[in-house]
């Protein structure tokens, strides 16, 4: 077994240490963002400010990263929300990650402020830093191109600079979008960090290994989710898929269907825009959309973002949508979070409350006012604080798109219940995937449980917020997980008798995922069609990870964050939605097309082993080995 | 007349990407695409995501929807995950 190595960074000396993390707690908490909650808990006192200097950053790997396994090329940021002030996690898909790792690095923590801005250089275990100089101000494009292409960078841009509270953070052209990831490294006044190394990452079992992964690349292939529907159309396939269900966020998420969302969804994208698809590192997947943007192949949007910067304003120009999409990366900006910021002024405007001279249906003005909120010019420095804060300064709460401050992502709760449960509990703020992602499951997928029902929707999020926990902290993309949707049930399709079916005992099985949560110790095996995850990180750890333990933890690591935001000042109240989604139903003549948060989080806590104030028992700490 | 667009992978066997019929539901339209293109585009059109104006059949009365003047049937292809 090898335990990973982290470098220490002082910035206000810029001096660096090297370590390696303790055994017991790598067997405990591997690495990713559940080691990231646990690391981040112990090395901050609580209250610290995220932007401040006495805040730490945590920028870590996971085992699987670099080591050839199928989408296992994403590293973590972990670090306090500027969005809501509790944890952050920030996952990237770039080259950064395995980089790092090559140059002898698992993790890295960055700790106090440098004085000017500069840039961290890793290479070969050795750690120097530089001036930033003249790359402070640039976009993100022109400060990676000042580096070696061999090299793996993570860098900010403008928005970063300026302390967008989205921020975001870029790796070649992937992001570390959510949460403020640019804004704390903008705050450090790191403009760059940068690493090359040639060191093999470690592999316990490496002949199992390699024959395994071929086995799990072959499976991915031929299922026809992650061989054919995202290889296709990529995430933005699930514009037409939302929309089909009253699910797609509109007009500021006060509809679910937008009639002209053909304009901006998946298929027209792929009949008209696509250049060719590519991927991350190891991926057989390769969901990436290239397309031109003035003449140049950049990386065309995702879901969330079409959704965004498409119905959800009433906008049906492509064309701006790539644009802004593009932009948003050249200045570092998370798109979920600035277009909902975008519609909730818009909204306001409607409502007469205030005026940042954007409205619903006209795209045409936004590039030139992204612009300016990533510069915060004028009153765009307003928007660039995000929906919660613009709804305590103007009003419009109900209407505020957010929970715990962070905004949420491209899914229309009041069609995907179990999804709106999901964003309310979910430890990073209104996160689809660290929220569960039963949308997947309720109204956007090939399976559809009774999206309007509560019944079973809370076992279903805990288990798949522990089980998506798990996957990410291993390293690995989430698309990965997508197989484990029977391939049958694509070849039936989603009106067949048996795919219904299905759905509608999916839909009265809440007490069968609760056993299953109370199995996991005797879950003693491994399965491609399930979690391919846990086979692979037991072979690449040497550990004994099987299906029960993996989710067990990833339950692990939600209660640690959990841990974390309740040290922080979140509590159970801070479980919530606006009042559009709780109170107003979708559709005036059905009463059950609202979110029933009051009668499902009792359940979920009651399950999760929490106290009826939302706090993680005793009990269930003791039972998850955690010690605070 | 009501209008059928078909996606990827129907799209790949029928070789078209839209067309005009005069059909009275979800149910003929499927006969129709049997019958005019055969065994394989009727497998993949019945395990396609079925929309009636961009809204799932599922919402609405399923293989029996009716259909009127100036309806879109589509066939999208499944998938997920954002």
């Amino acid at each position: 077994m090898r335990t990973p190595v982290y470098a220490i960074i002082d910035l206000n000396k810029r001096t660096s240490a090297r370590f390696e993390i303790d055994e017991s707690m790598y067997r405990k908490y591997i690495g990713g963002k559940i080691l990231g909650a646990r690391l981040l808990y112990d090395l901050t006192p609580a209250g610290v400010d995220p932007l401040g200097p006495d805040a730490v950053v945590i920028i870590n790997t996971s085992p699987a990263n670099g080591t050839g396994a199928p989408c296992s090329s994403r590293f973590n940021m972990t670090f306090k929300n500027v969005l809501t002030g509790g944890i952050a996690s920030s996952n990237c898909g770039g080259q950064f990650g395995v980089l790092m790792k090559r140059a002898g690095y698992d993790g890295i923590i960055l700790r106090g402020q440098s004085e000017t801005p500069c840039v961290i250089s890793i290479v070969d275990k050795q750690i120097t830093f530089s001036d930033a100089g003249e790359l402070w101000g640039k976009d993100t494009e022109e400060t990676q191109n000042a580096f070696p292409k061999i090299y793996g960078k993570l860098v900010i841009g403008p928005a970063g600079e300026n302390l967008v509270r989205y921020a975001a953070a870029v790796s070649g052209e992937r992001v570390a979008g959510r949460c403020g990831a640019g804004a704390v490294l903008g705050a450090k006044k790191i403009k760059a960090i940068v690493a090359y190394g040639t060191q093999r990452p470690y592999v316990a079992k490496p002949e199992k290994f390699a024959k395994y992964v071929k086995k799990w690349v072959s499976f991915l292939r031929n299922h026809p989710m992650t061989g054919e529907a995202l290889p296709n159309y990529g995430s933005a396939g699930l514009v037409s898929k939302a929309n089909a269900t009253n699910a797609l966020p509109t007009h500021n998420f006060k509809y679910g269907h937008f009639k002209d969302a053909q304009a901006v969804s998946g298929e027209t994208l792929a009949d008209k825009y696509l250049v060719r698809n590519s991927s991350c590192i190891s991926c057989p997947i390769r969901c990436e959309r290239r397309v031109q943007v003035d003449g140049k192949e950049v990386k065309g949007p995702e879901y969330e973002t079409c959704g965004f910067f498409g119905p959800n304003i009433d906008c049906i120009s492509m064309e701006n949508m790539l644009r802004l999409n593009y932009q948003c990366d050249l200045l570092g900006m998370d798109t979920i979070s600035l277009a909902s910021s975008i519609a909730f002024a818009m909204e306001l405007k409607e409502n007469g409350l205030a005026d940042f001279g954007v409205s619903f249906g006209n795209s045409d003005n936004l590039i030139e006012i992204v612009e300016k909120i990533a510069a915060r010019e004028d009153i765009y420095g307003e928007l660039a604080n995000g929906s919660k804060w613009l709804s305590e300064k103007y009003g419009g709460k109900e209407y505020a798109m957010h929970s715990k401050g962070l905004e949420m992502a491209s899914y229309e709760p009041r069609r995907s219940v179990g999804m709106g449960l999901g964003y309310a509990t979910s430890n990073r703020g209104g996160c689809h995937l660290n929220g569960g992602y039963l949308a997947l499951l309720e109204s956007v997928g090939v399976l559809s449980m009774d999206a309007l029902s509560t019944s079973a929707k809370p076992a279903f999020t805990a288990f798949f917020q522990n089980a998506l926990e798990a996957i990410s902290a291993s390293g690995f993309c989430l698309f990965s997980a997508q197989s484990f949707v029977p391939a049958i049930l694509f070849k039936l399709g989603p009106h067949h008798k048996v795919t219904r079916a299905v759905g509608k005992i999916a839909t009265h099985m809440g007490g069968g995922v609760r056993a299953l949560l109370w199995m996991l110790p005797i879950l003693h095996f491994n399965s491609l069609y399930l979690f391919p995850h846990a086979e692979v990180l037991r072979l690449v750890t040497g550990l004994p990870f099987y299906t029960g333990s993996f989710v067990h933890l990833g339950d692990r690591g939600y209660n640690m964050e959990r841990l974390y935001n309740f040290r922080e000042g979140l509590t159970g109240k801070d479980d919530s939605l606006p009042d559009r989604l709780t109170k107003m139903p979708q559709d005036p003549n059905n009463p059950r097309t609202i979110v029933n948060l009051d009668k499902m989080l009792p359940v979920f806590y009651r399950i999760r082993g929490w106290n009826t104030d939302g706090s993680p028992s005793k009990r269930t700490l003791r039972k998850l080995g955690i010690r605070v | 007349m009501k209008t059928i667009r078909y996606y990827a992978p129907l799209r790949g066997i029928i070789k078209k990407e839209s067309e005009e019929i005069e059909l009275s539901s979800v149910k003929d339209v499927l006969h129709y695409i049997e019958k005019t293109y055969g065994k394989e585009a009727s497998v993949c059109a019945k395990s396609a995501l079925i929309v009636v104006n961009d809204l799932s059949i599922s919402l609405l009365q399923g293989a029996k929807t009716p259909l009127n003047d100036g309806d879109v049937i589509g066939f999208l292809p499944v998938c997920g995950g954002g």
